[in-house]
């Protein structure tokens, strides 16, 4: 029987609401990681908001970025750098969108236990049905962590704010045999 | 042994000109579902379209991030009919292209969302596109259909298959 190639890790759908959720002890015994989250912030009085990324708690200036991005209006790009996390900012319906909306994010993390720097991409976005122009977001993001640990730990927030219940985050594991 | 978490569910290869492709009587047993539609080819120029539990009301939204030329755009639209999984070019007769569609937490009690990404090149041209939609529903689904704008018919060969993870 074929090996399964895409393993679920571990899963945290939010019971209450909190501040952060985070992935620790993650078995180094895969190639790649994915993580799908569904998030709301209940604090930010924006349609959307942020989701922020760090790895084994290092909040140094190791993350970069470039993000391609639209908002119904307009579409533009951004690039930056030394950051303290990734910012996934298209992402998450806020507490002034429609209610029972959920942001939706994908991370695909390859070679996470290598001893290099990581590169990921990502891709979010938060829909919930305003015509309004820049009351949604959708974005593309190239990710770049100057990191050379094996990533063990993974934490997502929401750039401060506080995350709904029933939010959920799912990583996996992936290998390639 | 660890388990499976990304199990095919069922796959259809048109074999003749077909207007809708339907997936139903979809199980619970997952927390996502991913539609791969590949060798997308209609009778001409037409956008695809696709509806929830068969809801023909205007309940979808969604939000676009494309790019056709050198120049990336945007869009969006509210209480609309259908999903809208391709607001630039659709599926053409000439080239095949490519959509995957991640749906989450289909079950749960929440309005549902989407990631879709399209992708088609053909040679003088083409289109990359990412959209979201938004389903408003607290219903679980449990059938998923596509279809194209102005009756236009999938061409045989159009492949798609339905993923539980």
């Amino acid at each position: 029987m074929a090996s399964a190639t895409m393993t679920l890790i571990a899963s945290q759908v939010l019971g209450s609401s909190a501040s952060s959720v985070t992935f620790s002890s993650i078995p180094q015994t895969y190639k790649d990681l994915k993580i799908i989250s569904s998030t709301r912030d209940i604090s930010s009085g924006n349609p959307s908001s942020n989701m922020t990324v760090q790895f084994n708690g290092d909040a140094t200036t190791k993350y970069s970025q470039t993000i391609l991005r639209g908002n119904g209006g307009s579409a533009s790009a951004v690039q930056g750098g030394s950051y303290t996390y990734w910012l996934n900012y298209v992402i998450s319906s806020g507490s002034a969108s429609t209610a029972n909306t959920f942001g939706s994010e994908e991370f695909y993390i390859p070679n996470y236990i290598s001893s290099t720097t990581k590169q990921s991409f990502s891709f979010g976005a938060g829909e919930n049905n305003s015509s309004t122009a820049g009351n949604q977001w959708i974005g593309i993001v190239a990710n770049y962590y100057q990191g050379t640990s094996p990533i063990t730990s993974i934490t997502l927030d929401l750039n401060g704010n506080t995350i709904s219940t029933n939010s959920s985050f799912y990583l996996y594991g992936i290998k390639n045999s | 042994m660890a388990t499976a978490t990304y199990v095919p569910l069922a796959t259809q290869t048109l074999g003749s000109a077909t207007s809708t492709i339907t997936f139903s009587s979809i199980p619970s047993g997952y927390t996502d579902l991913r539609v791969v539609l590949e060798n997308i080819q209609a009778a001409s120029g037409c956008l695809t379209y696709g509806r929830i539990n068969g809801d023909s009301g205007s309940n979808y939204s969604y939000t676009s991030l494309y790019a056709q030329t050198n120049t990336p755009n945007t869009t969006n639209a509210s209480n609309q009919t259908y999903l809208n999984l391709v607001s630039a070019v659709g599926p053409l007769s000439s080239s095949p292209s490519f959509m995957s569609l991640d749906i989450f937490s289909y079950t749960s009690s929440t309005y549902k969302t989407m990631l879709v990404n399209w992708a088609e090149d053909y040679n003088s041209g083409g289109v990359a596109e990412n959209n979201v939609q938004l389903w408003r529903n607290t219903s679980a689904i449990t059938s998923l259909s596509f279809f194209n704008s102005s009756s236009v018919n999938f061409l045989a060969g159009t492949t798609a298959t339905l993923w539980g993870i």
